[in-house]
């Protein structure tokens, strides 16, 4: 699973390379996000914008990166296609998920990563 | 306007290893063939979205200590929308799956937030007409998509 990560300030972007999060990439998905955001205390946005495909353990996964961020911080998700918003609305996740038609602004895409 | 031909109706048919990797390759194969119904964009999600969970589901419990997990999906024309029908022959489908699923709650904590339990409320969520039969040791499992 390649997913860029960029730090601006106390905010972590991270930025999924790969068109989907699905049944046969969620654990790997999950364990990926673990190592980037352990010990990290900020803001998290997920840059959603190459991801075209998203499955009931994609979410799961999400959720569970979600359970990862200590103090009762939300995962913000940015820039989600349409099969994303739509299993994240179908599900009423997209209430728990914080979610950005952009990436927020002051933070930094992974895409213009050197 | 719809042909009564179920040969012409056909837009795919497809057999394929029923597996995680089987599953992700069989929704590039549909998104790829649906994609040329530009007019159709909306059904053509809704379709990647259920056959998703439906093939998932599959893999995770029907065919999971089958010897040969094979599972084949075919996907017609239908008046109005598309006819979806896949095919396996691992376990039965235990009929309340059939019957609706409610959403996991998501009030609450943040500890307590479910990790699972979406895939057949996102099914019936989106998937109309469903039937199930059991033949000869074969699941085949039929709906809509409007």
């Amino acid at each position: 699973m390649d997913i860029d990560s960029k730090l601006t300030d106390d905010v972590l972007c991270l930025t999924v390379q790969e068109s989907r999060i699905d049944a046969a990439g969620a654990v790997a998905f999950k364990e990926k996000i673990r190592s980037l955001v352990t010990d990290f205390s900020g803001r998290v946005v997920i840059d959603m914008h190459k991801v075209d495909f998203l499955d009931s353990s994609g979410l799961g996964a999400l959720v569970a990166v979600m359970k990862m961020l200590d103090g009762g911080r939300r995962l913000e998700l940015a820039r989600c296609g349409t099969i994303v918003r739509k299993v994240l609305m179908l599900t009423r996740m997209d209430s728990v998920f914080e979610l950005h038609e952009t990436v927020p602004s002051g933070v930094g895409s992974g895409q213009d990563a050197a | 306007m719809g042909s009564a031909n179920p040969v012409e109706d056909r837009l795919l048919t497809a057999r394929f290893p029923g597996t995680a990797e089987g599953v992700r390759e069989q929704i590039q194969v549909v998104r790829d063939r649906l994609a040329h119904d530009p007019d159709d964009s909306d059904r053509a999600e809704d379709v990647l979205i259920v056959l998703g969970e439906v093939l998932n589901n599959i893999v995770e419990h029907a065919v999971p200590d089958a010897a040969d997990p094979w599972i084949e999906v075919e996907i017609r024309r239908d008046t109005p929308g598309l006819r979806v029908e896949t095919r396996d022959p691992g376990r039965p489908l235990p009929p309340a799956l059939l019957s609706g699923a409610s959403t996991p709650s998501v009030e609450g904590e943040v500890a307590d937030l479910p990790e699972g339990g979406f895939g057949w409320f996102i099914i019936h969520s989106l998937a109309h007409d469903m039937i199930y039969e059991r033949q000869e040791g074969t699941n085949r499992l039929m709906f809509s998509l409007l």
